[in-house]
């Protein structure tokens, strides 16, 4: 292709140089031709032979050709004493050979030439020595054979070179995954840093990767975390089971063991479905169930659920609606931000002592949807606020409490679900929840609205 | 009554059978969706209790088969798949409950008793009575004994459920599926304390209790024995 290409663009360069040396020779005939008529139509044959014979005597080489003759017989006079032999082309030009001695050697020119008819009957012949014309083709030919020749051997090294770099960089490719099947997740392809194509071929493997390695060390993690939280209370149903029936045989002692083995089942069940919704939800990227859902709504149902648990511990729950007229919509799971709301004032009842103060609002901005869970509890001390989203984390104060720790872990994981932001705040005294919606959740459940009215 | 179990685990159906048939029921069984939709179609079952998950033909398949023939037989689905979604597509199929497996075994007698009451009396009642309690739908009050009871609306619907269920056990989840319209499991036993709170205005200032707490189960209202 590249060859191709070079031998096209020095073809073209040899096509226009021979054609401007072509006009030029013709030109400097033409000229000198009318030059002589000039003189002659002045001066007659005369002249005419004195002005040729001015132009040949001294005059070595064959530049420039000139013949006064008539059309059968010896020239008058000119630096060539025979007519050319061969006919005149269709534009009445003459491309012939001149033979001559020069220098002590024979020498062949080519040449090009007009004939005119004068009126005394003599023919005037003038010509030019065409070496250059060839010379150049000459010169053209061999640099365009070098130029190919050159084009082709710099083509095929580079596509070697090419092909070598484009096989070692995936060889690269090939050897990330291999690291990683092997079972190293650390693996990634290296990036040149060029930002070509395969850098970002590289950098879309590696984020990949990334999320992949994220996801596994997800599943890791929930595995231990079963592995650790329900572990001990199977540990407990076991003994409990055995050593009932290692004893004396009593049906009261058996119904109480029984029935102390199904409360242990479940809260295993309860750990074990609280892990597994936050699993699925964490999952899932589908927001195929999302409609809009009016915060002040939900929040104020949460509020009347709980409400009697709350006062049953001499607490205060209250919720406090927007201002009126302003909406708290957002695009969402109706279900999931039902519990995500639930689980958050039922954290802040089991955590805030009893005479406590809960209080729930929702603060519509004009960009973004807040929900707030403000207890006047013990709060969280600042270190450990990322850690408390983490599932099984409890906080040792806490240990005595009843629970499967996994509420903020779920609430964490719908926030993830609605893109929306989980801060942790201090309540002076106590713990502040915010849940808040991106203007894009706001917007998305304006939308839906507007489509479905 | 007579129920019939579609359930492809011989163990689970067997465990599920022997629990019904405590509970006096006439139990038949069938191990595949094919089986259950030919016993369904041909023999007059009170309630099935259908496993979603089934070899030859999908639990879904089966109700939604047997409604299309214009059988209406209460079906309980049961399923694996305790998400809202797939709760909300084995109603849509046709299913009249649906229950998560791994479930209590009075959360499903519970429900499936709910089931076969609700053909019974008229739908279109105003009035409710249980002993000496009485409640009436259109002018929203109730009454113990002549006296008149106070209460609120969430605590109304509450004992509306409890009386319109009155002498079955209704389950914690029964509750807050059917009186909160809430499908999770609530970490703190929120509905306890509304039941309790229930009681105080209904049973405190009477001798005879009529909410009565079902050990491992639920509640039940009913004129005490």
């Amino acid at each position: 292709m590249f060859a191709l290409l070079s031998s096209f663009v020095l073809g073209l360069v040899y096509w226009t140089t021979a054609a401007l040396i072509d006009r030029q020779t013709v030109t400097a005939i033409n000229t000198e031709m009318a030059g002589l008529q000039d003189i002659y139509e002045r001066g007659g044959t005369a002249s005419l032979v004195a002005a040729i014979e001015n132009r040949v005597t001294g005059y070595q080489g064959y530049h420039h050709i000139y013949i006064l003759a008539p059309r059968e017989g010896p020239s008058v006079v000119g630096n060539l004493r025979e007519w050319p032999t061969v006919p005149p082309d269709r534009n009445g030009w003459l491309h012939f050979s001149v033979e001559a001695e020069s220098e002590g050697r024979r020498q062949v020119w080519p040449a090009q030439a007009r004939i005119v008819h004068l009126s005394s009957g003599l023919w005037l012949m003038v010509g030019r020595d065409m070496t250059e014309r060839t010379g150049f083709a000459r010169i053209m030919e061999q640099s365009l054979a070098f130029a190919l020749g050159a084009a082709l051997i710099l083509g095929v090294i580079g596509g070697i070179v090419m092909s070598r770099n484009l096989l070692s960089r995936i060889d690269q490719v090939n050897r990330t995954a291999r690291t990683i099947l092997e079972g190293d997740l650390s693996g990634r392809v290296p990036v040149s840093g060029s930002g070509d194509e395969f850098d970002r071929l590289a950098l879309n493997l590696n984020s990949m990767l990334d999320r992949i390695q994220k996801l596994v060390s997800a599943m890791r993690e929930v595995t231990d975390n079963i592995a650790h939280d329900l572990r001990s209370p199977l540990n407990r149903m076991r003994s409990r089971l055995e050593i009932t029936l290692v004893g004396t045989p009593d049906p009261d002692e058996y119904r109480k063991s029984l029935e102390g083995a199904l409360e242990d089942t479940d809260a295993i069940l309860h750990t074990f479905n609280a892990l597994l919704s936050i699993a699925r939800i964490e999952g899932r990227n589908a927001t195929e169930t999302f409609e809009p859902v009016d915060l002040t709504d939900l929040a104020a149902g949460t509020v009347e659920l709980y409400e009697p648990v709350a006062e049953e511990r001499g607490q205060t729950l209250t919720f406090t609606p927007p201002d009126f007229g302003k909406a708290a919509v957002v695009n969402g799971d109706r279900h999931l931000l039902t519990q995500t709301a639930a689980n958050l004032v039922d954290n802040a009842i089991k955590y805030t002592p009893e005479g406590g103060r809960i209080r729930v609002w929702v603060d519509p901005a004009r960009d973004s949807v807040r929900l707030v869970v403000a207890d006047s509890g013990p709060g969280i001390p600042e270190e450990f606020r990322g850690a408390v989203l983490n599932r099984f984390v409890r906080l040792e104060q806490s240990r005595h409490t009843a629970g499967t720790g996994l509420g903020l872990s779920l609430v964490a994981a719908v926030a993830d679900l609605h893109g929306a932001r989980l801060d942790l705040l201090d309540n002076a005294p106590g713990l502040r929840v915010d849940l808040v919606f991106p203007e894009k959740a706001v917007r998305a459940a304006t939308e839906a609205e507007d489509g479905a009215s | 009554m007579r129920i019939l179990v579609v359930e492809d685990d011989a163990e689970a159906a067997a465990y599920l059978a022997k629990g019904l048939r405590e509970s006096g029921y006439v139990v038949d069984h069938a191990d595949n969706g094919m089986d259950g939709l030919y016993m369904a179609t041909n023999e007059p079952y009170d309630a099935i209790v259908l496993d979603r998950m089934l070899p030859r033909l999908d639990g879904l398949a089966v109700v939604e088969t047997l409604r299309k023939a214009g059988k209406q037989t209460p079906v309980l689905i049961l399923s694996a798949l305790g998400e809202v979604d797939a709760r909300v597509q084995g109603l849509r199929a046709g299913g009249d409950d649906y229950l998560a497996k791994p479930y209590a075994f009075s959360e499903l007698l519970a429900r499936l008793e709910a089931l076969l009451r609700r053909g019974e009396g008229p739908t279109q009642q105003t009035r409710l009575t249980v002993g000496d309690l009485e409640m009436d739908l259109l002018a929203r009050q109730v009454t113990r004994s002549g006296k008149p009871i106070a209460l609120q609306p969430r605590e109304f619907r509450l004992l509306e459920y409890l009386m319109r269920h009155a002498g079955q056990v209704v389950t914690r989840t029964m509750l807050l599926e059917n009186v909160w319209d809430y499908h999770f499991d609530p970490q703190t036993n929120v509905i306890d304390v509304h039941v309790s709170r229930l009681r105080q205005k209904v049973d405190k200032d009477f001798e005879k209790a009529l909410i009565h707490t079902v050990r491992g189960a639920g509640y039940c209202l009913r004129e005490a024995d």
